[in-house]
């Protein structure tokens, strides 16, 4: 038995099925309970790349999920991962937008996940509302389904992941993504965040908006050079 | 259990089989692998470095960092509430601050408003040497060529923010700069304007310093006549007891008194309460007894517009919390209006005729909120004001007030600071 099957196994005698989470062409997740203790996390299945999450099996960070386990069979992977309880931003901005102050604050916590993420030569690839859940005063950027390892000597990438409008526009085949895709989400995020709106409609007020328009450069070598310096002029 | 013929290992937390590559026990949910933590370094990094390079500084050859500084000039600095700027000279740490005695930098200020309300504020540029901690307000500003404050950008409707020119301010007497900011705020909603402050340095760099206002109504708790029974002291004092004992105390209170006469002493107490007499045709509100404002330490204003104090010696109006007086008359009283603990007293509009003394700040307070002194006729007092003590430097301002026929029209015991040119002395 190899350990895609072994891992599948384990997980169907000793877990329950809370809920299936979301389906999409690339795959499932779902949410899922340990019988014994009642510890709940996260099963993705899906094809493509898991090499992200194969990182991530030997790191902790208080703004990304743990993966706990990473099992693949060709290109289709299992991964389970650690369930985060809160809303998600998307939810959070349906009220109205943020307080400059609570939009710092959190943009700041995605940048230190974006960090953890850019330090193991990763991109996630979809920074968006509905991927951060705010699990009380921290921000937690979930689902590298989308993410890859930046290797430098591809000239562009194979595949056009992310999402419309918060995706960098290397990422629809101008270039290659590396972790300035991810700042040019940012800056998309940080606006909506702000204004509840695409910067091309309206751009943010202030010294946010001013940060916004530096991560939106259409050219990559004119955003922040790296999340650090986006944490800095946070 | 499981089976598999990969090779093995031991959970160390169950002692169920595994994988040799695995990472989670699935059988009790537990991590096995060994895992990192991943942080960012500090934001502080960079300050880090720079203090860093400050120590190697004398290290390296003083041409080589003289022509690398001069190639990458000039620059331009960003931060909200601080940020920290680097000459050949050293690193300051600039930041705004709400009063003298913060030191820590403010990136949001929330202020509440009354709507239609003026307010004014001040905003403290400081300055201070990052190694060594030591005020460097003084050698910054010699660096500086031009420093201007302003409002670029509003957000919601109803809120109006300006801001004065960045300058020193005598109640300030150790800050470089301070700039007043004016704003009301119009419409019942929240409105917020973000500051931005622009040091131009002679040598090219730039530095802009943001912080953000937030303006939230403050609600309006009106009280008038013919919905409740204010016609005495007796009634008014019940009212005033009344709200004092409310439990939220965040509506701005205001009572609009009928154009009778109260005698007797009336005592404002528990939170600022703000009294306005009748203007409608000829007859006014007028008190024959003392109003006393107690101690408080919430900072806010009770004002008392259109009200005339017509005694017969003792004190008109005693304010041991901050008050501010607008068109009011006050004769006959040893004392027109006296300010003592640590209040903040102002007179605008009025008018001090046959007293003892028209007004006496005698007060220890540490803040000030309003330098005017305007449009007031002082006339025929004994002393028009007698200055004994008076909270902070700030230069009292009494353009176009009139003085005449006093004894002594100002006593400056403390020798406060005073702004007389546009005074009319007869």
């Amino acid at each position: 038995m190899d350990r895609y099957d072994w891992l599948l196994e384990a997980l169907g005698r000793g877990y329950e099925e809370i809920g299936l989470l979301k389906e999409g062409p690339r795959g499932t997740i779902r949410l899922i309970r340990h019988q014994k203790t009642g510890k709940r996390f996260i099963l993705r299945r899906f094809t493509g790349s898991a090499e992200v999450y194969e990182k991530l099996l030997h790191y902790t960070c208080e703004h990304l999920p743990q993966t706990f386990e990473v099992a693949s069979r060709g290109e289709e992977h299992l991964v389970l991962e650690e369930y985060i309880q809160g809303d998600t931003l998307d939810l959070l901005l349906k009220s109205g937008p943020c307080s400059p102050r609570e939009t710092r604050r959190i943009a700041r916590q995605l940048c230190q996940a974006l960090w953890a993420l850019h330090a193991l030569g990763a991109v996630h690839r979809d920074v968006k509302p509905e991927n951060i859940i705010l699990r009380g005063q921290e921000a937690v950027l979930i689902d590298f389904d989308a993410a890859r390892v930046y290797k430098p000597e591809r000239q562009s990438d194979t595949q056009v992941l992310g999402t419309t409008g918060f995706a960098a526009p290397e990422q629809y085949g101008l270039s290659q993504t590396d972790g300035r895709a991810d700042i040019y989400a940012m800056g998309i995020l940080i606006n909506v965040m702000r204004t509840g709106q695409h910067p091309s409609r309206k751009l943010a007020p202030g010294h946010l908006g001013r940060v916004v328009e530096r991560c939106t450069q259409v050219m990559p070598q004119k955003r922040y050079p790296n999340v650090l310096r986006l944490m800095e002029a946070l | 259990m499981a089976e598999h013929t990969e090779k093995q290992k031991v959970c160390p937390h169950c002692g169920a089989a595994l994988p040799e590559e695995a990472a989670f026990c699935p059988y009790c949910a537990q991590t096995v692998n060994r895992r990192s933590h991943l942080k960012a370094p500090a934001e502080g990094w960079r300050r880090a470095l720079r203090r860093a390079l400050m120590v190697l500084m004398p290290l390296l050859l003083v041409g080589g960092i003289a022509a690398g500084y001069h190639l990458t000039r000039p620059q331009t600095y960003e931060g909200v509430g601080e940020v920290y700027y680097s000459d050949l000279s050293g690193t300051y740490h600039l930041f705004l601050s709400e009063s003298a005695s913060l030191q820590e930098p403010v990136q949001e200020m929330r202020q509440n408003a009354a709507i239609g309300e003026a307010y004014r504020v001040p905003v403290l540029l400081r300055v201070y040497d990052a190694d060594t901690g030591a005020d460097a307000g003084a050698a910054f500003l010699e660096k500086t060529d031009r420093v201007t404050a302003e409002f670029p950008t509003i957000e919601g409707v109803g809120g109006n923010f300006a801001c004065t020119a960045p300058a020193p301010h005598s109640a300030f007497p150790d800050v470089p700069l301070v700039s007043l900011v004016d704003y009301t705020l119009e419409a019942d909603a929240e409105a917020a304007a973000e500051m931005v402050w622009t040091i131009d340095m002679k040598n090219g760099d730039t530095i802009r310093l943001g912080v953000d206002y937030i303006l939230s109504p403050l609600p309006n708790e009106n009280y008038y006549p013919e919905d409740v029974p204010m016609g005495t002291t007796e009634e008014l004092q019940a009212l005033i007891d009344e709200i004092a004992a409310a439990a939220d105390p965040t509506p701005n209170v205001n009572i609009y008194l009928p154009a009778v006469t109260y005698d007797g002493t009336l005592v404002l107490h528990g939170r600022a309460i703000n009294l306005y007499g009748s203007t409608g045709g000829t007859a006014r509100t007028v008190f024959t007894g003392s109003i006393q404002v107690e101690a408080r330490e919430d900072g806010w204003i009770s004002y008392f517009q259109d009200i005339e104090f017509r005694g017969n010696g003792g004190v008109a109006l005693s304010a041991a919390a901050n008050a501010r007086a607008t068109n009011c008359l006050f004769t006959g009283w040893d004392t027109g209006l006296y300010g003592c603990g640590t209040a903040w007293i102002n007179s605008i509009d009025c008018t001090f005729a046959d007293n003892g003394v028209g007004l006496h700040f005698n007060s220890k307070g540490g803040s000030a909120n309003h330098s005017l002194y305007n449009g007031n006729v002082f006339r025929d007092n004994g002393t028009a004001v007698v200055l004994e003590q008076v909270p902070t430097d700030l230069t009292l301002d009494f353009r176009g007030s009139v003085f005449e026929g006093n004894g002594t029209d100002i006593d400056n015991r403390c020798r406060q600071g005073l702004d007389l040119s546009q005074a009319e002395f007869r």
